[in-house]
């Protein structure tokens, strides 16, 4: 099929030549993918709108030798919101970096919903809350979902009351290791609060439409975020560009 | 295997380096500059090892110059209650070309871009901040490109700016001359709406 319309979301867009874009975009149909935008830089361009990066946008691709060509571009959903707050729009490129860097060409099909589900709430709600969420499921949907319900090690089953503070997290066996093994494995282990526990459990299972409902203190969002870099990190065996930039505009306001 | 003698592969590699340039294109550039008169080659070296060793940041709006302060900053005629803040040295030109703007810049070289891993420390920031202590400066005017970067760079700026009891304004935004209104997607609507005016 030379050319086809499909629904995507720009998840990257670089300059290249005089005035054209090269795109990575995931779209409903084919997972992620290249295309170039021609002349998408220049000020009259029709395409210029619905190729800018965190877009939602209904493309019209020719499949090309090598890339793919957009011939139009309308954007559904420009998430305007995320352009004036600076924190919102750091948030919700990590999340598009975290997209990119963990699919294949042609991979993360099932991870359009959640990525445009993700991005609207961003708009509206905390960036680090829908960001933990986003963090959580992404593992989860692509396999690498932490432990929570019971120790790593052994497998024995942790009932939160039971937890009382020993309980830690260890990121290379990818899930908690409880307090009947915490003698045992020492290395690389965060500590974690019982909140903390609680709170990731129940991220995991909740609608992400209820995010709003949730009441989060700033230390237990503070340790998830750490625990959910930390896993990330130990499976991408490598960091995330967007981690230094969100961190600078933290301490920055 | 023979290809080339060695001058002409190291001018070959070295053109190649540059944006744009694939192995073919940095081939047939070394050919045409190997048929030029020595004195148009010599030119062009010196002009890039020129620029090289003369420019460098203007120490009060970082854009680039051959003397520090830049001639716009060093020029007593400039308006010097305005401060128009770009992305890059060339958009210094583009504002220029219009002939209707005469305050200062200052140049961030760059916009926030979490994907390519540049933040507010990549950019300078620090130095606009320290700008803004002149008593003479009402207003800052924020022209970054209308792009996703170029709005969140804008308003990040603006939180910066905005309790130092600085006006902060951002250019207009809106439909470009020529463009047709069909073709318009709806955030340039949106804003061109917003941003309308009584003629």
């Amino acid at each position: 099929m030379p050319v086809y319309r499909t629904q995507a979301l720009i998840l990257h867009n670089r300059k290249y030549g005089e005035a054209d874009c090269l795109l990575t975009l995931l779209t409903q149909e084919r997972g992620k993918i290249g295309a170039i935008a021609k002349g998408a830089r220049k000020p009259a361009s029709r395409l210029r709108g619905g190729v800018q990066p965190l877009t939602h946008s209904q493309l019209l691709l020719h499949d090309g030798r090598n890339l793919k060509t957009v011939t139009q571009a309308e954007p559904v959903e420009s998430f305007a919101g995320l352009h004036g707050d600076v924190e919102r729009f750091a948030h919700a490129a990590y999340l598009a970096e975290l997209v990119d860097r963990f699919t294949l060409d042609n991979g993360g099909m099932d991870l359009f919903a959640l990525l445009l589900t993700s991005w609207h709430l961003m708009v509206i709600y905390p960036a680090k809350l829908v960001t933990c969420h986003f963090e959580l499921k992404l593992l989860a949907k692509i396999g690498y979902c932490p432990e929570l319900e019971s120790c790593v090690a052994c497998g024995g089953p942790l009932t939160l009351p039971g937890l009382g503070g020993r309980c830690g997290f260890s990121p290379g066996l990818g899930g908690l290791v409880g307090p009947c093994c915490r003698e045992r494995h020492t290395m690389g282990i965060i500590p974690v609060a019982t909140n903390t526990v609680a709170f990731l459990r129940h991220l995991l299972v909740m609608d992400p439409r209820q995010v709003d409902r949730l009441v989060v203190g700033e230390k237990v969002l503070k340790q998830a975020t750490g625990v959910m870099r930390q896993t990330l990190k130990c499976r991408l065996e490598g960091n995330f560009r967007s981690w230094a930039v969100i961190d600078a505009i933290s301490n920055s306001g | 295997m023979f290809y080339y003698a060695e001058p002409i592969a190291l001018l070959i590699e070295e053109l190649a380096k540059l944006p744009g340039v694939g192995p073919k294109t940095a081939q047939r550039l070394a050919f045409f500059l190997l048929h030029v008169p020595r004195n148009e080659a010599v030119a062009l070296a010196r002009a890039i090892v020129d620029a090289h060793d003369k420019i460098r940041f203007c120490s009060i709006c970082a854009n680039l110059t051959d003397a520090d302060p830049c001639r716009v900053c060093g020029d007593s005629r400039r308006d010097r209650r305005v401060i128009c803040v770009v992305a890059e040295p060339r958009d210094v030109v583009a504002v220029e070309k219009i002939r209707e703007f005469h305050g200062l810049y200052h140049v961030l070289h760059g916009v926030l871009s979490p994907l390519e891993g540049i933040g507010p420390g990549e950019l300078r920031i620090k130095e606009l901040l320290a700008r803004l202590g002149d008593p003479q400066l009402q207003e800052v005017i924020i022209a970054t490109s209308p792009t996703v970067e170029g709005e969140a760079t804008a308003a990040h700026l603006a939180r910066l700016i905005k309790p130092l009891g600085v006006k902060v304004t951002r250019i207009a935004h809106g439909l470009p001359v020529g463009a047709d209104l069909e073709y318009a997607d709806q955030v340039t609507l949106l804003r061109a709406l917003e941003g309308r005016r009584e003629i």
